[in-house]
């Protein structure tokens, strides 16, 4: 049957109809998650995930995947909008419905099922995503699931969000578990071998390890002890399972086994890395609540304190006990000459100088860190999705939003990543740290949105007087601002604000910018509605919508005082009643040639000083015809006494030829 | 006037009459109306002395045929007399002047009328316009 235009809107990529009355709680990985039919196939076998508005979905990873799916992966078939619970609407992800439910923890696995059925096909998953390009990041019990316990496992979706983002820490890394839950990265795949050797533990198990701590105890006793140690703590596993996992858990993702090699076990867990043990000594620094007794869990602490610790590298107590307690003097040099250069390079502002040092300071003492500011740490390719996560929305995180903005201002990156060269690109790194700061000091539509929207192309606009509205498109902006618009309550300033202003410029491909900071600095609200009325046109124009009825009576009440600029009376008359039709029939671009009519002002404003000089020109003329009666009289009488004088000249002369001839 | 025309103005009557007394006396009383206006005090004018000229004139253009016979008749007092004497000299020449009086009068006043006529219209036209100018514009401000 065919769909009407109506229902054809409500589906995902013109295909994938959301079932909001089956939703599948706990089988979107934390996501709400729905049953979804492939209207075309008539087939109910999918599913789909709704996006949460903070939490951007990947969209490298999402296009990827979707071109070409994987198997032994939900992967997204189709993404795009459509009306979610309590009818707001929602970007949803759509994949293929898992086989059975997520796997349960409670009973231990046998070491042959955890081989064939876990690790086999995961790593099979890994390898191909691998050679994509594209890290999963949501390896867990939870995201796992298979349909019988003889069956291989299916690996769940994992592109709803931003990379690890709801992943607990116990199956992250501690470098990356102790990073904002949107700010860890797309990571390596030694990330996700990482989460599957977790993983591979709770289920050869059968139990959560470390269960009832919090994040930040987890991470302090994995950098404590190492992540095997403290996960496996107590455990009795097989020689088997147990070197595998040894190895999945390196501390170093170098040292972890390739996906390639972890697709034949036997293989893996004969592969031994000898990593040396980081130096250890029983003399602890306390910072904060941290004793710390190495090097990675001092600049855990400093991450944690960043005050203390700043106070503490300050006073150079650091370096000592790195170089006499640890004996590592190359990194004691290096600390000295940190401290060095922050007291000795160009004066900034004393906060930001001691973020940067701290920032350095943990980078050097712990390689594997993330950039860790002002009490926030994320990886430099979470920085968008740390941005979606802790600014703007509803202004409760204003803190994060300095820090950020100062971190981005400081090129933070940039110096972390000189700290450790051997492990990222430093060049790249300091040029896209340059370009970040550059659009945040831009004056012309930069900021602290403009950079959360350049790093998130699939975030939705947070601007409050959208409402409920989904505008993740530029397509999007002017259909919601007509719904918007169609309340008159709402219609106060201009319908462009700064968070849909920053949103337009980092969408689109145009240069407007410099139209949007113009609007946003302009003191006369006609003026700023006539620049928002040639961006919606603009828009309008891109879309060919044909009419914007509730725009333009916004729109037309805002503009309608800069027909007071046309001097001529009667063209003024004439230009409000065409606006008033334009209006009515919505026609932006009309309204838009009506008041951006630049000759015709130039004209007008040309003939209106013409008048006034002609107008001067008349008051000179009439006072001087009023000054010039007494000359007037002169006149008058001396040429009347002249024509009465030529008379009697002429009689005169007529009698005396009359006498002379007589 | 200067002194010295003045002077010279006197001699020429003290000519006129040592020479030809009865001349004289017959142009004395035709012309009395016109040094009247000429010499009217305080002070004479040169507009009085313009009205006088004029009255001058108009008399002379009277008066020739008469005098004609005066100087036909050797400007003895007897035709002087005679001539004083007739009906109509008198009447022709001072009945002149007055009509020349009364036309110096009215043609200037005459001419100031159809002069101011006409500033009057081109004041109106000019308010016209400027009203029109006003209003179209907007120019009340700067008018005010």
């Amino acid at each position: 049957m065919a769909l009407t235009p109506f229902e054809s809107s409500r589906l995902i990529a013109g295909q994938f109809a959301v079932d909001l009355a089956r939703p599948m709680p706990g089988w979107g990985a934390g996501l709400d998650c729905f049953a979804a039919t492939d209207t075309k196939s008539g087939r109910a076998d999918h599913m789909a995930l709704l996006v949460r508005r903070d939490a951007p979905l990947r969209v490298h990873a999402v296009n990827s995947l979707a071109a070409m799916p994987i198997d032994g992966i939900l992967t997204p078939v189709a993404h795009g909008p459509a009306p979610g619970p309590g009818g707001v609407p929602g970007w949803f992800v759509v994949a293929p419905a898992p086989p059975g439910p997520p796997l349960a923890v409670g009973v231990a696995w046998r070491d042959h099922d955890l081989l064939q059925n876990l690790l086999r096909p995961v790593a099979h998953a890994l390898e191909r995503l691998q050679a994509r390009h594209v890290t999963h990041r949501g390896i867990r019990p939870a995201n796992l699931f298979r349909f019988r316990t003889d069956e291989p496992v299916t690996l769940g979706c994992a592109w709803a969000a931003p990379a690890a983002s709801m992943q607990p820490a116990i199956f992250e890394p501690p470098y990356v578990a102790m990073c904002v839950p949107g700010g860890r990265g797309e990571g390596s795949i030694a990330d996700d071998v990482y989460a599957l050797g977790v993983t591979l533990l709770v289920l050869a198990t059968g139990r959560m390890p470390m269960a009832g701590m919090d994040d930040a105890t987890i991470i302090r006793r994995k950098l404590e002890m190492g992540s095997f140690a403290a996960l496996a703590e107590g455990e009795r596993l097989s020689p088997a399972i147990g070197d595998l996992i040894r190895g999945m858990l390196a501390e170093e993702p170098d040292h972890r086994p390739p996906p390639v090699l972890l697709a034949d076990p036997a293989a893996a867990r004969a592969r031994r890395v000898a990593a040396r043990p980081p130096p250890r000594t029983q003399r602890a620094v306390q910072l904060g609540a941290i004793a710390a007794t190495n090097m990675r869990m001092l600049s855990l602490a400093i991450a944690t304190a960043p005050q203390d610790g700043v106070r503490l590298l300050r006073s150079g107590a650091v370096d000592q006990w790195v170089r006499r307690s640890l004996g590592d003097s190359t990194t004691a040099a290096h600390l000295e000459e940190l401290l060095r250069k922050r007291a000795t390079d160009l004066p900034v502002d004393e906060p930001t100088a001691d973020a940067l040092l701290a920032c350095q300071a943990i980078a050097l003492l712990d390689p594997l860190a993330p950039v860790c500011w002002d009490g926030l740490a994320l990886f430099p390719d979470g920085l968008g999705g740390a941005l979606a996560d802790l600014t703007g929305g509803d202004g409760r995180q204003p803190p994060n939003d300095r820090k950020l903005a100062a971190m981005v201002a400081a090129e933070a990156v940039a110096a972390w990543a000189r700290m450790r060269p051997e492990r990222c690109d430093p060049v790249l790194l300091r040029v896209e740290a340059h370009e970040h700061r550059q659009l945040l000091r831009m004056r012309d539509g930069g900021g602290i949105a403009r950079l959360r929207y350049g790093l998130n192309p699939a975030l939705p606009c947070r601007s409050a007087l959208l409402g409920t509205a989904l505008v993740a498109r530029l397509s999007d902006v002017l259909p919601a601002l007509e719904d918007v618009a169609a309340v008159e309550a709402v219609r106060i300033g201009v319908p462009l604000d700064a968070e849909i202003a920053a949103f337009l410029a980092a969408r689109s491909d145009a240069p407007l910018a410099g139209e949007l900071a113009r609007m946003q600095e302009e003191a006369d609200p006609a003026q700023a509605a006539l620049i928002a009325l040639r961006l919606l046109v603009w828009l309008q124009e891109r879309q060919r919508i044909p009419a914007l009825r509730n725009l333009a009576a916004w729109l037309g009440g805002m503009v309608s005082p800069l027909l007071e600029g046309w001097r001529n009376r009667k063209q003024r008359a004439r230009l409000a009643e065409a606006l008033a039709t334009h209006v009515s029939a919505g026609a932006l671009p009309r309204m838009l040639r009506l008041l951006d009519d630049h000759v015709a002002r130039e004209r007008d404003a040309s003939e209106a000083a013409d008048a006034a000089r002609l107008v001067v020109r008349i008051d000179e003329e009439l006072a001087q015809l009023a000054q010039a009666a007494p000359g007037r009289a002169a006149v008058a009488f001396s040429v009347g006494h002249e024509l009465v004088l030529g008379a009697g000249m002429t009689a005169l002369t007529l009698s005396l030829i009359a006498t002379l001839v007589m | 006037m200067t002194r010295s025309w003045f002077w010279a103005q006197g001699l020429a009557c003290g000519l006129l009459v040592a020479t030809a007394a009865p001349l004289a006396m017959v142009l004395a009383v035709l012309f009395a109306p016109a040094a009247l206006v000429a010499l009217m005090s305080p002070p004479a004018t040169a507009a009085h002395r313009q009205m006088g000229g004029i009255l001058l004139v108009y008399g002379m253009a009277a008066a020739l045929p008469w005098l004609q016979q005066l100087w036909a008749g050797a400007q003895s007092w007897p035709v002087s007399l005679d001539l004083l004497s007739a009906m109509r000299l008198l009447p022709s020449c001072w009945g002149a002047q007055a009509a020349a009086w009364l036309a110096g009068e009215l043609v200037p006043f005459v001419a100031r009328q159809i002069l101011e006529a006409r500033v009057r219209l081109r004041v109106n036209r000019l308010r016209d316009a400027r009203s029109r100018l006003v209003a179209e514009w907007g120019l009340e401000e700067e008018a005010e």
